[in-house]
Formats: C-alpha cells, structure tokens, sequence
C-alpha cells in the first residue's frame, strides 16, 4: 500500500532493516529452558526474570576507574576461604519472602560465587542477589584481578536487570560501611542503592527530605562475611543512610543527598585545586553534560567526571611522582546508533611529567593524534595534563577497550615515555 | 511485507511450538526494528511469558507484540543507566547491520531511532506491520486518537529529519 514519498520510504527502510534480523536455530530451545528455569506457568506475578547477560560487562576504562581507586584499600578483613559453594542459605533479611534464584548468566561465569548466594527482597517486585566472587580477569586488570569482588545483581522483572562486581572494599570501625551501587532499573525517578557493612549493623535506614523513612533490607549468607543491605527510594529526596546496631545505636550514617555509588570511592573529591580539562554533551553513556576535572592528590593525579556515575564518579588516580613520564586513559563519551550502536565522541587524556611537552596517541588501525601538554599550575610541581579526541573508529563496537599507547615526547619528537593508556601505572 | 507477516495466525489451541514457528521471527524483528540491543532475547521472553500465562482468548498475536513492546522500551529506560556502568552491553551488529542497510534506508533507520519510543512504536506498527490505529492502540495500551497522533508527528519527525539530510 503506497502512495507518500515517505511512506514510501519508511516501508522500504523497515523491512530492509526487519531482514537483517535473524532467528537463531536453539531459539526454540532457549525459550524452553528459560521456561523450565521458572517453573512452568506462572503462580504469581512475583517470579518474573528477564535475563541481561549482556548488561554485566564492565568496560576496561569503568573498571579501572574503580580498581585503582580500591586498590590502596581493598584487603581481605574476612575469611573468604570457604571453597566455591553455591548451596544457598536463608539470608538473614528482614523482609521477607525471597524469589527463586535467577539464572545469573554471564556474571557467574566471570565471577563465580565463592560464597552463599543470597537474595535481598528490596519490594515486592525488587530483588538483590549478593556473592563474593571470585577474582574477574576479564574485567579487572590482572593486579586487581586477584581480589575477591563483593557482586550483586538487581533483578525487577519487566526492567530487566543489572549487577555488578567490585573489589571487596576494607570495612572496620572508621568505615564500617560502603554503597557498592545505585542501580535504576526500568526507571529513573527511583533507584536501588546496595552496599556493604560491617557485621554489627543489623539496621539500615535511608531518611528523605521530609523525613520519611525507609528500612533497608538487610542480611548475609555463609562466606559473605560482611552484610548486604539494599533500599529502594526516590532519586531526589533522599538525604543520608543511618546504619544501626543490634542496641539501635547509630553506627554510622552515609550521605545520600547527591546519588550514591556505584563506585568504592577511597578518595574524596578535593574541594579545590582541580583543573578542568573538557566538557562533553549528555549521552546515553553518562548521566547528563559534564566534565572531567583533573586533581593532585598525594603525588597521584586523579580525574574526576560531574556525570559519569550519578555525579560522584572518579576514574583513576595515577601516581605520577615515578615512572612512566606519561600516563592516561581512553574513555568514551558518547553513544550514537545510526543505525547499528557504537561509541562515540572517545576522548584520550592523562598527565605528563614537565618535560614532556608532546604526547602522540598510536591508534590501533596505524597512524596517530598528537596533543600538546600543558601545565596543570598545581603549586609545587610541574606536571603537565593533556587530552585528544580520538577518532570514533578506534573503539569498534564489539571492543570493550581498544589497545592504545601514549608516548611521550620532547618538543623534538623524541620519544622518552610510553603507556599504555586504560591502565593504571600504579 | 515480510514473510513473517504474511503467515498466518494463530488461534487458541495451537500449540506453543507452532505458534513459536510461525510468529517467532516475526517478534524478533519488531523488537529489532524497535531499537532493542538484543531482539532475539526480547522475543524469547515474550514466548516465555506467553507460556506461564496459559490460554488467551483470540489471537495470541497481540499480546505477544504488545510484550514486546513493553520490553523493548522498558529496556531501552534501563540501558541509559546499565550503559554507564557497563558500555560493553552495547555490543551490537552494527557494522553488519551497517553494511547491509542501503544507505537511503540507512538514513531513514537512523531517524526513526531519534523519534520517542512511543512515536517509533507507532510508525513500525503501522508501517511495518500494516496494523490499524485500533490494533495498535490495543497493542501499546493507548486510544486510537494517541496513535494516530503518534504516527503524524512520527511521519513529520521524519519528513524534517530527511529533508534535513537531503
């Protein structure tokens, strides 16, 4: 049925694009297996479980943002030494009844549970399952990849799902507790903030603006050793969590005013002596327009960002007081689908010792882009920043994190430095 | 008119397997051409569903399209905030679909992708599908006045995307 140049148009892109879609040949199975995984038909609309396996990958560059930071704090204070059980056991929740275990796909391939895996009931539709895992080469660098990871994963259905891993921060009386993570699923007025305490907090409690309160649900499973708490509250109002003991002493309370986590945050964003390196618009890869803002902080020169990660992201403090003489990473920025979905808009940027007034970025496919340093002005020392754009194509869209290297160079283009950028040179 | 289309539907009583035969690709490509970064996972839950809620009354059909729907644009909520933490997920067929596309058609894909999820929705059931305004107000859970509307500014969205192009 024709007869509009652009419906015209419209019916001939559709279904052009429709055949590029196929069916795969287990899909029959597959549908059979998820349907026997929940038990036939439905008895309540409570079971429902999209599986995202896909969702559960943690980009080179968001990994080590997050695996430097806890790099300096991230020890063992607990006995994760239990073996590789799976055998569940009743948390110790305080809502209850706890959903069936969902089929965790590809997070428990990478980080299978070397603890009980236990399931938190936020809502009546809003489930966390919590792990220690164990170390994850494919997503953290293999120095990090040794730790154990506190994982979880938010289930809701008809959202669908979202999880992921972190190394176990160190808990103890000046820090007796950590939010690991603010998950959004299926909307963004609301959010699940999850996180990590001490064993002696039996309560936890996220007080909004009008004073309204709302009890986490909390609880533990055998290996974990520390407890996992999770509460879901409005994106805006909320104003701190209150963590309790058994007596109904506050133990500690964290600011909620601002989104929380997702990240073990060790350091705290220096409230001056930043520079701001660049801008970039809002994407579908960050929470709104933003800028990354570069710090000195004990010798490590740190890169903040206002919109990745809910406003308190860091990616990675390098030390810069030693070798290498140059250092950075690659991150992208934007997200564009024109049709098929790739990054976008991926900006390469570190820091320089003094003598470097050159750094050239080697891309994978040959060739290069060169960006000039300039002085950071932070007093006491003379290390320099720099940033570049890289050309979208660098980053492919099955890629988690191209393979480039930053060298450093005199103003005569001799090369005295080289890094690797995504990786901490700690 | 695709192929899938053109089968014919289903009635109570089919069983699921030929329903799945006949209607599985069908939803895969909606959920595709709906902008789902993973089609066949979208429509293999939509089959799912289907199975745990038993019989339906009349043609299975729309309540299939319309979990798709419904997934789809909940998936969509959840990547903006998943992608943040895991940018990875985005890895799609793109430079396939890319490189299969025309590029006319490439240009017209990429503005349907900037339209509201509601106004795409509408545009591909009715476009796609060759729905009426009353089959897919039921299948998106709206009047057939919020269709209509939806597919005209849809369809002028486009026109001004186009012609910008040109």
């Amino acid at each position: 049925m024709k007869g509009h140049p652009i419906e015209d148009r419209l019916r001939d892109a559709l279904d052009a694009h429709a055949e590029t879609f196929s069916a795969s040949p287990d899909a029959w199975q597959r549908v059979q297996r998820k349907s026997e995984v929940r038990g036939g038909p439905r008895r309540s609309a409570r079971a429902g479980w999209v599986a995202r396996h896909s969702a559960f990958v943690i980009p080179a560059a968001a990994a080590a943002t997050v695996a430097a930071l806890a790099l300096g704090a991230t020890t063992l204070a607990h006995d994760f030494s239990a073996g590789r059980s799976n055998a569940p056991r009743p948390a110790t929740a305080t809502h209850a009844p706890v959903p069936a275990k969902p089929d965790f796909g590809k997070i428990m391939a990478t980080d299978p549970a070397i603890s009980a895996i236990f399931g938190l009931p936020v809502t009546r539709n809003i489930t966390t399952w919590n792990w220690i895992g164990q170390p994850s080469p494919e997503y953290w660098f293999p120095y990090i990849a040794t730790r154990p990871e506190a994982c979880h994963v938010v289930s809701e259905p008809g959202a669908g799902d979202s999880g992921s891993c972190w190394p176990v921060p160190t808990l103890n009386a000046a820090r007796p507790a950590v939010v690991i993570a603010s998950d959004y699923p299926g909307q963004l007025s609301s959010l699940t903030i999850s996180g990590l305490a001490e064993p002696a907090v039996t309560s936890v409690t996220e007080i909004l603006r009008d004073g309204q309160r709302i009890s986490a649900t909390i609880g533990t499973g055998r290996g974990f050793g520390l407890k996992a708490w999770s509460v879901r509250c409005p994106t805006k109002n909320g104003t701190k969590l209150v963590f309790a003991g058994a007596d109904g002493r506050v133990i500690t309370t964290l600011n909620t005013a601002a989104p929380a986590g997702p990240i073990v945050l060790d350091v705290p964003r220096p409230g001056h002596g930043g520079v701001t390196m660049f801008s970039y618009p809002a994407s579908q890869l960050t929470t709104g327009a933003g800028s990354v803002t570069a710090y000195l902080i004990d010798q490590h020169v740190a890169f903040f960002s206002s919109a990745f990660f809910r406003g308190s992201g860091t990616f990675s403090p390098f030390d810069a007081s030693g070798r290498p003489a140059v250092g950075g990473m690659a991150v992208p920025f934007g997200y564009v689908c024109a049709p098929g979905c790739r990054v976008a808009n991926i900006k390469a940027f570190g820091y320089a010792h003094g003598d470097v007034p050159k750094v050239s970025v080697r891309l994978p496919g040959g060739g290069q882009v060169v960006a000039n340093t300039y002085p950071a002005g932070w007093p006491g020392s003379d290390l320099r920043l720099w940033q570049v754009t890289l050309p979208d194509s660098v980053w492919p869209a099955n890629v988690s994190q191209p393979d480039l290297i930053a060298t450093g160079e005199t103003a005569t283009g001799l090369p005295i430095a080289q890094a690797a950028l995504g990786q901490p040179q700690m | 008119m695709t192929s899938t289309q053109a089968s014919s539907p289903l009635r109570p009583g089919d069983d699921v397997a030929g329903l799945f035969r006949a209607r599985y690709l069908e939803m895969v490509r909606l959920a595709g051409l709906l902008g789902a970064d993973d089609p066949e996972d979208i429509a293999q839950e939509a089959f799912v569903r289907l199975m745990r809620k038993g019989a339906i009354d009349g043609d299975p059909a729309p309540y299939l399209r319309a979990i798709v729907c419904n997934l789809t644009r909940n998936r969509h909520r959840h990547l903006r905030v998943v992608r943040a933490k895991t940018p990875s997920a985005i890895s799609e067929p793109s430079s396939e679909h890319a490189a299969i596309l025309r590029e006319d058609h490439a240009e017209v894909i990429a503005a349907l992708a900037k339209l509201p999820a509601r106004r795409r929705e509408a545009i591909v059931l009715r476009f796609w599908l060759d729905l009426s305004e009353r089959e897919i107000a039921a299948t998106m859970g709206v009047s057939p006045g919020t269709v209509k509307s939806s597919v005209s500014r849809g369809l002028a969205a486009l026109a001004q995307a186009l012609e910008a192009k040109a």
